[in-house]
């Protein structure tokens, strides 16, 4: 391979990792949305948003299940997937 | 000569693609210093608690209409954008929480709201301080106690402002967040007992119905608003609540929020000022509700939510480049004349007024 490849590889490469600082590429791995949920107290929750978001407040869960007195809220492992991508503070 | 001139340039790249690449692996301040983004200084005018209006940058101004979580690695950055709120998760004790509060205000000219959902159902406290849930409360006095004691923990670690009380009239999904009877009457005792004792309440979530099972298999569904569901709402306002949370639903009826989310519904945000002049917060933009409908538009999203009249907006996204970004949407936005300058000042007078200061606009 010729230096002026390797260049043109380089400055590629520099301008994607610009874009991505900015807006994040996602290339793989996405879970999607739809059909994921939890189950509040019993009760399902279709916004899955809201369940990474609630789930975020818990210091700590198990085995997708977190327990604060008379809440309980538990995720399956796609939703608890999901969350993790989408960058929220799922403690598990 | 042109193979010398081809190894620098390749020397140059390697050193500007590791120095991204540092970046990308550390969004943080640190990675966006590498790149040479000043971050604006400090220079407000403040004198014997009056602020001048003029002494904020426009993005020091939207930077204080952004309540975003407490990660403890970004305080710094969080400070440099004069961000507006924090929000605490959970920790494991009350020296945490006092010592990352502590942590986050010091040598902050504006402090920042520092907020948390102490709720009916969810006790962040629940390591070391217990409490009843809502839906066991009893009267009117029992929740102004209730308050008054909720009040009492968080002005001791250090909080300013809560995310509560819950005022639906029904709660099918958690079953404990909301008062089980006579919601306006004992919302209002326990706003009392919680801003008696210095901490901002937060009415939630306009204009209600937000604590119902819904069918997942429809993607809208309308939220019909009675005269029932304002009436906390209302009572309230006319009682000095600090703040109103505004919720996602599309509602119609008494409310209608015109098959939008009803946090970016002009018509329901200024339905509610009618009768209520403090702060107007979005709920966490994150959640389905707003995100669906602005899946390819993130733009479009933050530009409503300040037209619509949000004074202060909740976003959970814990990227610092993330914050950065939203700056920079609705500063852009100011300049191309699509958000007036004049809202961003209203919603920022209102939050430094909120934070104890007196407001005055001096060239």
């Amino acid at each position: 391979m010729k230096l002026r490849d390797v260049n043109y590889i380089l400055l590629f490469l520099g301008i994607v990792l610009v874009v991505n600082l900015f807006y994040p590429l996602s290339f793989s791995g996405n879970v999607v949305a739809e059909n994921l949920g939890c189950e509040v107290n019993g009760n399902y929750v279709s916004d899955v948003n809201l369940c990474c978001s609630e789930m975020s407040k818990f210091l700590s869960c198990e085995d997708g299940v977190c327990v604060n007195g008379d809440y309980v809220i538990s995720v399956e492992e796609d939703a608890l997937d999901y969350c993790k991508e989408r960058g929220y503070n799922v403690r598990y | 000569m042109l193979d010398i001139e081809t190894k620098q340039i390749t020397i140059f790249l390697l050193v500007i693609v590791s120095l991204l690449g540092i970046a990308n692996l550390n969004k943080d301040l640190v990675g966006l210093s590498v790149l040479g983004i000043a971050l604006e200084d400090k220079n407000f005018e403040i004198e014997d608690n009056v602020i001048n209006l003029n002494s904020l940058t426009l993005r020091q101004k939207i930077g204080q209409m952004i309540f975003t979580l407490a990660k403890i690695e970004n305080r710094d950055l969080l400070q440099e954008m004069n961000i507006g709120g924090i929000y605490f998760w959970q920790k494991e004790n009350e020296d945490v929480y006092e010592t990352e509060i502590d942590y986050f205000q010091k040598e902050m000219e504006i402090p920042f709201f520092v907020g948390i959902d102490l709720e009916g159902c969810w006790n962040p406290f629940d390591n070391f301080e217990k409490f009843p849930a809502f839906n066991e409360i009893k009267d009117e006095s029992d929740a102004y106690t209730v308050g008054k004691n909720h009040g009492e923990i968080l002005k001791k670690l250090g909080f300013n402002i809560n995310f509560s009380p819950v005022v639906d009239q029904e709660d099918t999904i958690w079953g404990c967040r909301s008062f089980s009877n006579n919601v306006a009457g004992n919302a209002v005792y326990y706003i009392r007992g919680l801003q008696g004792q210095g901490i901002i309440a937060t009415a939630k979530h306009y204009p209600g119905k937000t604590l119902i099972g819904r069918d997942p298999h429809k993607s809208v569904e309308f939220s019909v608003i009675e005269d029932e569901d304002l009436e906390p709402f209302k009572w309230a306002a006319n009682n000095n609540v600090g703040a109103v949370m505004v919720s996602h639903l599309v509602t119609s009826g008494k409310v209608d929020s015109g098959f939008s989310p009803s946090v970016v519904s002009g018509n329901v945000i200024n339905g509610l000022k009618k009768d209520f002049d403090g702060l107007v917060l979005s709920d966490e933009v994150g959640m389905n509700g707003l995100k669906g409908v602005y899946s390819r538009d993130e733009r479009a999203m933050y530009i409503d939510l300040v037209n619509a009249g949000n004074d202060v907006i909740l976003d959970f996204r814990i990227e610092p480049w993330h914050l950065f970004k939203v700056v920079s949407i609705i500063e852009n936005a100011v300049e191309t004349g699509e958000i007036s300058e004049e809202r961003i000042d209203d919603a920022v007078i209102k939050i430094l007024k909120a934070k104890g200061f007196k407001v005055k606009r001096k060239v």
